[in-house]
């Protein structure tokens, strides 16, 4: 066999990577709305069809 | 780039591509006028004809009700600001609804009649239109709840499909308009005038907010010009203030004042005072102006009692009660 020999995978690097795999996970979602945040774009009003309209809910509109 | 004008009102918005009116929904997209709001309605609701209010139109009906985002006056004291003081795309949530969809609703809710109100219809004028011409071929009757800051020609075009008006006159003073409306009174009585020529059903509501228009000299002056130029006959609402909005530090109307802008009108000589926004007030009610009769009852919004004759005519004396009733 010639070159290196791989290097050998220990147990205490293994948790390393372990530990860092699901670190990197649980800040996924966090990274992401930290993202939305930082857009320009604005939200857009959820549109409803007519028939989701609760016609005879109280409201206190004027008029 | 191209700008273009908005002739539908008298601030004559002057709007670079891409921007809105003064109304925020009437924006200039591709050098062309676009009402955004067309065909998207914020509010819709079922509610009684008294609460928009009209009292001498199909008393007692429920009315198909939609308004959208925007409004050509900036009232501090508007109570549904957040429907009239946001563009269409800061909304939470807008139905889509077609006119042909709103009449067909309408009418499978057993409603004869559909008020544009919530916001100033103004600002949704091809909409209200559309809606309106679609309501009429239904058989349907159009309500136009309304500051009436309009210019005449957009307007007469309008009327031909509307069957009555609430205007709502927020002062007899031009200061007041620009100072707490951002807007001005001349156009508005302009409009009330129209809508009168062009055969709307009108009746005129007042929100009288203390010192700011509750002066009863400028009431008596108000009440005047409604009986000379759109008839003795003409309904006319005293509403009580809440504070609202940008205007919360000034306290809700005294029934008191409410009572002596009443009084003032009555002596000047219309026929039809209400007060409003003070359930179970005796004011709510209709009464024969010749003898005294209560020819309607109102608890609120609700009619308790109507007394008409077929044809609108007091019980007693059978003098003919002015209005719109079947």
């Amino acid at each position: 066999m010639t070159g290196r020999e791989p290097y050998p995978f220990t147990r205490r690097r293994f948790l390393a990577a372990a530990i860092g795999a699901a670190c990197g996970w649980a800040a996924l979602p966090m990274t992401r709305a930290l993202a939305e945040l930082q857009s320009a774009s604005p939200r857009e009003p959820i549109e409803l069809p007519l028939a989701a309209a609760d016609l005879y809910a109280p409201h206190d509109l004027a008029g | 780039m191209t700008d273009v004008a908005c002739d539908l009102c008298p601030h004559r918005c002057v709007i670079p591509e891409g921007a809105a009116g003064d109304c925020r929904v009437r924006v200039n997209l591709g050098g062309k006028l676009r009402a955004t709001t067309y065909g998207r309605p914020s509010a819709i609701h079922i509610d009684p004809m008294e609460k928009k209010p009209l009292y001498h139109f199909l008393p007692g009906r429920p009315v198909f009700s939609i308004g959208t985002a925007g409004c050509n006056m900036h009232c501090r004291n508007c109570q549904n600001w957040q429907l009239s003081q946001r563009g269409g795309e800061e909304m939470e949530t807008v139905h889509r609804a077609m006119p042909d969809e709103v009449v067909a609703l309408a009418r499978q809710e057993g409603c004869s009649a559909i008020a544009y109100t919530y916001n100033d219809p103004i600002v949704f004028y091809e909409y209200v239109e559309d809606t309106a011409a679609a309501a009429r071929s239904a058989g349907m009757r159009n309500v136009f709840v309304t500051a009436a800051f309009i210019n005449r020609e957009p307007l007469r075009r309008l009327c031909r499909v509307l069957d009555a008006t609430t205007t709502d006159v927020k002062a007899f003073d031009d200061r007041f308009y620009q100072e707490v409306c951002s807007t001005r009174l001349k156009p508005v009585l302009d409009a009330l005038v129209t809508f009168r020529e062009e055969g709307v059903w009108v009746e005129v509501s007042h929100l009288v907010i203390p010192t700011l228009n509750d002066d009863l000299q400028q009431i008596r002056r108000l009440c005047k010009w409604v009986r000379d130029e759109l008839g003795a006959d003409t309904p006319f609402h005293f509403l009580s203030f809440r504070p609202m909005y940008r205007m919360q530090n000034l306290p809700a109307t005294s029934p008191q004042v409410l009572e002596w802008g009443r009084r003032e009108a009555l002596d000047v000589g219309l026929h039809h005072v209400y007060i409003g926004n003070l359930s179970g007030h005796e004011a709510e009610s209709t009464y024969c102006p010749r003898d005294g009769t209560r020819v309607i009852q109102r608890i609120g919004f609700r009619v308790v009692e109507n007394l008409l004759t077929a044809g609108g005519l007091c019980p007693t004396c059978h003098q003919p009660i002015a209005g719109v009733w079947t």
